[in-house]
């Protein structure tokens, strides 16, 4: 297995190569340890937080960002989009909050990234 | 006329941060404008992560990094003025401002400069074509779609491949528009790898280099545009033009700092940043203005924005304490630099932080700086881009060999 990853730790961009024999990853191009790292996570099973918004009533604004606890299986990402596409709050929410918890069984939370308190009427 | 010590214009990442340091350093009489109807500026829309990496040590959204400064600055019990617009600002430190509560003049004895920036326009480029609906800023649509809910269109062409470009190429995709293209009238990008990487190569948009729009057709709507390769000249190659099918258009094609107040109070200009001329305190050529964040230069990183405005903190308090700033001494960049930043040092200065761009990417430089002739530092520098705003603190024991002059280089050896 030969893989091309673009090492994203640092301003450099190294273009790494990842590759496996007899079942052990090696990476080349890296300039430093932290791209062999990177590299072969990033190879083998890349992830990405996730940050989007949801509907929201009773806010002064309809959406509230949120953000994944950590971070998401790449492959998962539009799996979670769908999921939050059909959730609804109600105001007020708390940063932090939990708004979608243990998202398709990976241990992960989608949190509420902004407190936003209930709209006054005027 | 109502008096303020303090007053800052703006209070988004720079102004909430100047605040906030101004207090912990137990001044008390402040006040902080606001146009919008919260605060935190342009954060609150940039929903996305990677904010307060070198302040916190973290990762943040954009909502999480200015919910923090609004907490803080909401303990602190600092007051602030929502809805608010400054209509004018003068020499003499009045400022007179419009908000719900009525029209009225404030007279300062410190302003601080807050206000940001503002994204370059189609008018701004000058693409040719129809004057059709569909032709969007990313930042406003941005605005739209993280705050209000609104996707601007279904099938999307990005034009700039600054940050903010890439970022919103991504949460179009993730908001389920189809973004065709992404295309940068440089050899390069102008963008941060991480977001070549994680917004474009992970959902296959492509980056056409050296390309532009010379084109937008559409009669109520955008229907299409015609793609242009340059040449190194940056003219287009017509032979090499193209249609593409697209409902809208994105520009995100660089941010100006917003200094129409500035100018009426007679802030000299740069022509280089765009921003007001300042010294290493961080003030303005009128005693008692300074300025912080994209107001002043436009920064890659919000750290470095809040970074800056508690820098002004700092500068105002000996501004307060009567420690007078007498001699400017003028520094100039050299070589291949974009900028350099502060434009003077003033020799009362215990620290000189300085900030620069280079014009084009460079894989090995060296940074000279020297003073009348005599060079203080020499230090090899490697992998500098333009999208990367380079600091680098002067150590202080050269401070005192500063005279006539301080020159920023960027030399080959």
């Amino acid at each position: 297995m030969n893989k091309q990853v673009i090492c994203i730790v640092c301003p450099k961009g190294c273009k790494v190569t990842v590759s496996k024999q007899d079942g052990v990853y090696t990476t080349t191009g890296n300039a430093c340890i932290r791209g062999n790292v990177y590299g072969i996570q990033e190879a083998t099973e890349p992830k990405r937080v996730l940050t989007t918004t949801v509907k929201i009533n009773g806010a002064s604004i309809p959406r509230c960002p949120v953000v994944s606890s950590a971070p998401i299986l790449k492959d998962d990402l539009f799996k979670v989009i769908s999921l939050l596409e059909a959730v609804e709050l109600t105001a007020p929410v708390h940063i932090n909050q939990v708004i979608c918890a243990n998202v398709l069984g990976s241990g992960i939370d989608m949190i509420a990234a902004k407190t936003m308190e209930k709209k006054h009427d005027l | 006329m109502k008096k303020n010590k303090i007053v800052i214009i703006g209070g988004g990442s720079a102004g909430l941060a100047c605040a906030n340091a101004l207090r912990q350093k137990g001044i008390q009489d402040i006040l902080l404008i606001e146009k919008e109807d919260e605060l935190g500026g342009i954060l609150n829309q940039c929903i996305h992560n990677g904010f307060g990496l070198h302040l916190y040590k973290q990762e943040l959204t954009g909502p999480m990094y200015a919910q923090r400064n609004i907490d803080l600055f909401m303990q602190l019990e600092i007051p602030y003025i929502l809805n608010a617009t400054v209509l004018n600002i003068t020499e003499d430190k009045i400022i007179t401002i419009s908000e719900p509560e009525g029209c009225y003049q404030i007279q300062a004895e410190v302003i601080v400069l807050a206000m940001g920036a503002r994204e370059r326009t189609r008018g701004n480029i000058q693409i040719p074509g129809d004057r059709c609906v569909g032709v969007w800023t990313a930042g406003v649509a941005q605005k739209y779609l993280n705050i209000e809910g609104y996707l601007v269109g279904k099938r999307i062409f990005i034009l700039g491949s600054g940050d903010i470009g890439l970022i919103m190429a991504r949460r179009l995709t993730l908001a389920r528009a189809k973004v065709v293209g992404v295309a940068e009238i440089m050899p390069y990008s102008n963008g941060l790898t991480r977001n070549i990487v994680q917004c474009l190569h992970d959902y296959d948009i492509p980056l056409y280099l050296s390309t532009t729009i010379t084109k937008i057709t559409g009669h109520n709507r955008v229907e299409s545009i015609t793609l242009c390769q340059v040449d190194d000249q940056r003219r287009p190659m017509l032979e090499t033009a193209r249609e593409v099918e697209v409902d809208t258009v994105l520009l995100s094609v660089g941010l100006i700092p917003d200094n129409v107040l500035s100018e009426k109070a007679s802030v000299e200009i740069d022509h280089r940043t765009k921003g007001p001329l300042v010294d290493s305190q961080l003030m303005t050529n009128i005693p008692g203005v300074f300025a912080c964040g994209n107001v002043l230069h436009i920064h890659d990183l919000v750290d470095h924005v809040s970074m800056e405005g508690m820098l002004v903190a700092d500068s105002v308090v000996s501004y307060l304490n009567d420690q007078h700033f007498v001699q400017r001494i003028p520094v100039e960049a050299k070589g291949e630099l974009n900028y350099v930043l502060p434009q003077y040092f003033d020799t009362n200065s215990e620290s000189l932080l300085i900030k620069y761009r280079v014009t084009r990417p460079k894989s090995k430089a060296f940074l000279k700086i020297s003073s009348n002739g005599k060079t203080l530092v020499k230090l090899p520098k490697v992998d500098l881009h333009p999208s990367e705003m380079q600091t680098f603190q002067l150590p202080k024991v050269f401070l005192d060999k500063i005279n006539y002059n301080l020159v920023v280089e960027l030399c080959d050896e």
